[in-house]
């Protein structure tokens, strides 16, 4: 093979590799929202779901997802805006652990999904940073791009090692840049 | 001192350690030219990987990569751990500085023309390593859990749905054993930094047996160049601390799915922009033409004529884009690409 079209070849591998995902089309999965009112559900409990962005007037099974099986919780259907709100409760029995909520469609399409945790016992209260966050008239935690306003733990050996650490660097580095004295 | 005379102690302990590690093997001679700022970028940019890998390996020792507990850990190492939360500063500005690094080093390989023939693989290698470098990137934005994460990883998983089976691997369904947050926490302590490694040596093996792209003129001796690239990564290291002292990461609130109200971390602001301008596909087709750019450019600049110069121009065009791209993307109001409301 002349050089010319090994580099041709290796080139359109790479080139096609890096960008097979333009050319394919996407599935339709996962096109709904579930927005849970908290993620730490607890065994025995209720939770209020609210979902949107699915279908209009659509029946939606909702399932618990996890490494055992799952477990159907409910049927919902959705308003003419493709939204629901519903409360479900979690069986008493569930195994603690990582789960998934997944919405289902009638076509047995899983079309939304999002990851929720199982306890036995009720959550620590959030902490009050969070507040920060906001929450809507129904009491849902609102989305914010604003950062949280933690107080840093701070140290002062930690500071003042991180300081000592630059002022190295920057001495170590005149000593490494300095010109020799035979190159002057 | 008198030719009989034993060489002082510094000397003899000197020559021991240069003979038993083989230290003179680093004699060998560079273009001199090598020793200026613009030729060591991509040597800047592995001391800023290799600060990477030393924070990134102590805040393993904190961070939960589980979806419910991954926030928490991030809100402890930045509110407990003062330790912790210097180095996970230190990480995320040595991130920043690895992409700067990387980009200046690609456009100044670039503009010298450093692909040209027998360097094309090392030029390959290099564009795998910037996109290696993106997917750490990525994965460790998500591993927050916060808003911005929440919302990078919801355009990751519409993104794979772009890619069809390719893409299976980063959404939910592929597996129900194993959280997508704890996968994708695999891929950036784990599976990447491994392929980055190797590629790693193979840049560095090509680069030592092809040698750097510039012209022979003076020679120096390689040793000369550790040294000088010596000074160069401690001042990088000062910088780096002094920025994570001075200006500490944020951390948003946790993550609710479904929204879009935050901007990505700003190496990604380009693609942002091109979502911005083409919707989804464009998060998807700007990577695109950026990668096959680079992966064109060995071939189209095979020696000087019109392709060469169009080659030229169309990297300054791309890369000028680029830059209007990320400017552009962080004065910008935010905006909803998923249809998921704001």
């Amino acid at each position: 093979m002349r050089p010319g079209v090994a580099g041709l070849v290796i080139t359109g591998l790479l080139t096609t590799s890096l960008t097979f995902g333009v050319s394919q089309p996407a599935h339709a999965h996962e096109d709904g929202v579930l927005q849970p009112a908290t993620k730490q559900w607890v065994a025995g409990g209720t939770v209020q779901v609210r979902g949107k962005q699915f279908g209009k007037n659509a029946d939606l099974a909702l399932v618990l997802v996890g490494t055992r099986g799952q477990l159907s919780l409910r049927l919902v259907r959705t308003d003419s805006a493709g939204g629901f709100v519903a409360e479900l409760t979690i069986p008493a029995g569930t195994i603690a652990g990582d789960y998934r909520l997944v919405a289902i469609a009638e076509d047995g399409d899983r079309v939304a999904s999002v990851e929720i945790a199982v306890m036995e016992t009720e959550p620590l209260a959030q902490p009050a940073e969070d507040q920060h966050a906001g929450h809507d008239e129904a009491g849902m935690a609102m989305p914010t791009a604003e950062p949280l306003e933690l107080v840093r733990a701070r140290s002062t050996v930690m500071t003042a090692a991180a300081a000592l650490l630059i002022v190295a660097a920057m001495l170590g580095s005149g000593l490494l840049l300095r010109r020799p004295r035979n190159a002057r | 001192m008198a030719p009989s005379d034993p060489p002082p102690a510094g000397d003899r302990v000197g020559g021991w350690v240069r003979s038993r590690f083989a230290l003179r093997a680093m004699e060998y001679p560079v273009p001199a030219r090598a020793n200026r700022l613009d030729f060591m970028a991509g040597a800047l940019t592995l001391v800023a990987i290799a600060v990477l890998a030393v924070t990134g390996m102590v805040l393993t020792q904190f961070y939960n990569p589980a979806p419910l507990g991954a926030h928490e850990s991030v809100r402890y190492i930045i509110t407990t751990a003062p330790g912790a939360t210097i180095l996970r500063d230190l990480h995320v500005w040595s991130a920043s500085a690895a992409l700067t690094l990387v980009f200046a080093h690609l456009v100044a390989v670039f503009w010298r023309r450093g692909f040209r023939t027998p360097r094309e693989a090392l030029w390959w290698s290099g564009v795998l390593l910037l996109a290696i470098l993106f997917g750490l990137t990525f994965t460790g934005t998500v591993l927050r859990a916060d808003q911005e994460a929440i919302e990078a990883l919801a355009h990751a998983t519409a993104g794979a749905g772009f890619a069809g089976p390719l893409g299976v691997i980063l959404t939910p369904e592929f597996t129900p054993s194993s959280p997508l947050l704890t996968r994708l926490y695999g891929l950036h302590v784990s599976v990447l930094p491994l392929v980055l490694l190797a590629l790693l040596a193979l840049h560095l093996w090509l680069i030592r047996h092809l040698g750097v792209s510039a012209p022979a003129g003076t020679m120096a001796t390689f040793r000369s160049h550790l040294r000088r690239l010596g000074g160069f990564a401690l001042i990088l290291v000062a910088l780096l601390a002094t920025a994570a002292l001075s200006w500490p990461a944020e951390l948003l609130s946790p993550g609710i799915p479904g929204a879009e109200t935050t901007k990505p971390f700003w190496p990604f602001l380009w693609i942002y922009a091109a979502e911005n301008l083409f919707g989804m596909p464009g998060m998807l087709v700007a990577p695109g033409v950026l990668f096959g750019f680079l992966a064109l450019v060995p071939v189209a600049d095979r020696q000087d004529g019109r392709m060469a110069t169009m080659t030229r121009w169309a990297g300054v065009v791309l890369f000028g884009l680029m830059i209007a791209g990320i400017v552009y993307a962080a004065v910008a109001p935010a905006q909803s690409h998923l249809d998921m409301g704001m």
